[in-house]
């Protein structure tokens, strides 16, 4: 399975009346979406609204999603137009073409401060996350945190990851599931995820 | 499954297996909380943490009043095999004509010398009444016999060997092509 395979056989299963699907797709893109727009919209607690507006968009929009570019470019630009209708409503000058485009914002700088939520509560179980996920991958052993480096921050596929590390796709795999669920177990007690709560 | 559920989401996982996968994860519950935690592992990670907890839930609890979305993908996706199957048969039957039409020509070319050598005289006299009917003593095989073996030498030779012309070989087609020249030369 190729690039993008992933989110366009979800897609699939959302097109066929499958709408937990689409919450995968929800999980996977809204802190990305909602970093994105919070260029546009400064208001912290505004940025979350108009992202769940664009999920709620793309939804309805998603019988004439036709597949001819990546779902996440299709959601980003989305999202951006449901922004900049969202300052227009609101008496706000929405940023033009030149300044922003959907294409660009993909790749815009990762060092960026985040405009997190910031009441009190939120500031400090937000610390909590990064003091708790820093730790567990302190405690990884070098090869789990190494792989899981690779595929997460610098992006590399499992093949090339296996030849920087080299040693076989499958322990690739096998590696970076191992470093994930280490640390996804530090954080469940944290994050109490019953089965009504999810991130 | 978990550890497909990962891989999953490096799309890192062969087209059957990741069918299998969304399934599982449209059941079970606990595995799609499992893809939602590596997500928000991944976040953190690239620091793209700025939604609060319960994002995924009100969004889907906004979507459970929303009709649930049907769209034609299934077929979508049998759409080509649609086209493609009337253009093979299309393609396949022109096929089948230019290589009946290129075998008669062929084949044509090949029994030239058939067609244009003085065989319709041994037709000729076996279907035209008159002659016979001038000549009642002698039954028309003879007849017949005797003509072509009056013609020489190139005749003799020709009827002798059209068992082994290569019309024989087009069964149905070359051999009505090759009477047709006869009698076309015949008249």
């Amino acid at each position: 399975m190729g690039d993008r395979e992933a989110d366009r056989a979800l897609v699939e299963r959302v097109q066929q009346g499958d709408k937990e699907a689409f919450g995968l797709l929800v999980a996977k893109y809204q802190r990305k979406l909602a970093r994105l727009l919070s260029r546009l919209i400064r208001d912290p607690a505004e940025v979350e609204d108009v992202t769940q507006e664009a999920f709620i968009k793309a939804y309805r929009a998603l019988p004439s999603f036709r597949g001819d570019s990546a779902f996440y470019t299709w959601l980003y630009r989305i999202g951006v137009n449901t922004a900049k209708n969202y300052l227009v409503s609101q008496g706000r000058r929405a940023p033009t073409a030149t300044e922003f485009d959907s294409e660009e914002a993909e790749g815009f700088d990762e060092g960026e401060q985040l405009r997190d939520i910031n009441t009190p509560e939120h500031v400090m179980m937000s610390k909590q996350i990064g003091d708790t996920v820093n730790e567990a991958m302190e405690a990884l052993p070098d090869e789990l945190r190494t792989a899981i480096m690779l595929r997460e921050i610098e992006g590399l596929s499992y093949d090339e990851i296996a030849k920087v590390m080299d040693c076989p796709i499958g322990t690739v795999r096998s590696r970076i599931f191992r470093a994930r669920e280490a640390v996804a177990e530090k954080l469940r007690p944290l994050l109490d995820t019953g089965p009504d709560r999810r991130w | 499954m978990k550890s497909d559920v990962s891989a999953l989401l490096d799309d890192a996982l062969d087209e059957s297996a990741a069918a299998q996968t969304l399934a599982a994860l449209s059941r079970d519950p606990e595995l799609r909380r499992s893809w939602e935690m590596y997500c928000l592992v991944g976040d953190i990670l690239r620091s793209n943490c700025s939604v609060r907890d319960g994002f995924c839930s009100r969004v889907m609890r906004e979507l459970a009043a929303e009709p649930t979305v049907i769209a034609p993908a299934a077929l979508r996706k049998r759409k080509p095999m649609r086209l493609a199957l009337p253009l093979a048969a299309s393609v396949a039957g022109a096929a089948v004509v230019t290589w009946l039409t290129l075998s008669v020509y062929r084949t044509q070319d090949e029994i030239k010398p058939v067609a244009v050598a003085p065989v319709p005289v041994v037709t000729a006299v076996s279907l035209k009444p008159e002659p016979l009917a001038a000549q009642p003593e002698l039954p028309p095989t003879q007849i017949a016999q005797t003509e072509t073996l009056s013609q020489g030498g190139r005749t003799t030779y020709l009827f002798m060997h059209q068992a082994q012309s290569p019309s024989r070989a087009m069964q149905g087609v070359a051999q009505y092509v090759r009477v047709v020249s006869e009698q076309g030369a015949g008249r």
